[in-house]
């Protein structure tokens, strides 16, 4: 099923299931009311279906691709900011203490 | 005292840097598998004629027409194809959640959804003969791309009726 694969791909199918379902839906009223042209109709969009899916597919590749760097990007953000925080936080800590009791007066 | 400070400071680094690993892998991990699904199951419904649980109908006179609302939700984490198979057993045909009822299709319905998606939609259908204890059955089928063919769900939902032939003036 052409669909399923794109969506596995990550591609945004809702269109075509859509798109699919409106094929059915031409098919049941086509076999009821035996209508050759209602039957055409829901053939053709399948096969629109078929033929669109696979851009669908390529578009969710991309996605997850991108989905991918931002993941690693942020990893890499929050190990950076551990380094940071472990290396300065203290000194920076400290002298914000400092700064924010600086009015404070000792009594002996 | 210089010391102590210093331990303190290692204290909170390590609770700090604790903290962060752990947003951290969850962050990553709700990245990489964001839609992941614990307990894929799917959902058959039947609803009365006025879309409600409750006013099935149980008696009926031959060809009438009744209206009954299927209802297919789809929680399995992908697109599902599914179709609802209706066929008309009695009392002694069998259906289960493995095996569907072996006799034919009176009628079938398709859909396809997306995950965490439903479908509700009315059906009206007749009986042909008359008889007692009718069983309708509604199975849910669902395409398998394995096998390229409907394969049963194992979810079904059925109703009891009893059709009778029309009075004669």
């Amino acid at each position: 099923m052409a669909v399923a694969k794109a969506e596995r791909l990550g591609g945004d199918v809702s269109g075509l299931v859509d798109e699919l379902n409106q094929a059915l839906t031409l098919l049941e009223e086509g076999e009821t009311r035996n209508d050759e042209a209602m039957l055409q109709g829901a053939l053709s969009k399948v096969e629109d279906v078929v033929a669109n899916a696979p851009v669908a597919g390529q578009g969710g590749v991309a996605a997850m691709q991108a989905r991918k760097v931002q993941s690693w990007l942020v990893i890499g953000v929050v190990a950076a900011l551990g380094v940071i925080v472990w290396r300065y936080e203290p000194r920076i800590f400290w002298r914000l203490w400092v700064r924010s009791k600086r009015g404070w007066k000792v009594k002996a | 005292m210089e010391g102590e400070g210093l331990i303190v400071d290692e204290q909170v680094m390590a609770v700090l840097l604790a903290v962060l690993v752990v947003v951290g892998a969850f962050a990553g991990s709700q990245t990489f598998f964001p839609d992941r699904i614990v307990e894929p199951f799917s959902e058959l419904g039947i609803l009365g004629p006025e879309a409600k649980i409750g006013d099935y109908p149980r008696e009926l006179i031959v060809r009438e027409p009744f209206t009954l609302y299927l209802y297919v939700g789809n929680h399995e984490g992908r697109v599902m194809y599914y179709a609802v198979l209706v066929k008309l057993g009695n009392r002694t045909t069998s259906i289960s959640n493995e095996e569907p009822m072996d006799v034919p299709v009176f009628a079938r319905y398709g859909v396809v959804l997306l995950d965490g998606k439903n479908w509700t939609r009315p059906v009206t259908l007749s009986v042909e003969e008359p008889g007692v204890n009718y069983k309708l059955v509604f199975e849910l089928w669902a395409y398998n791309e394995g096998v390229r063919d409907f394969v049963y769900h194992g979810r079904w939902c059925q109703l009891w009726l009893n059709v009778t032939k029309p009075a004669v003036p």
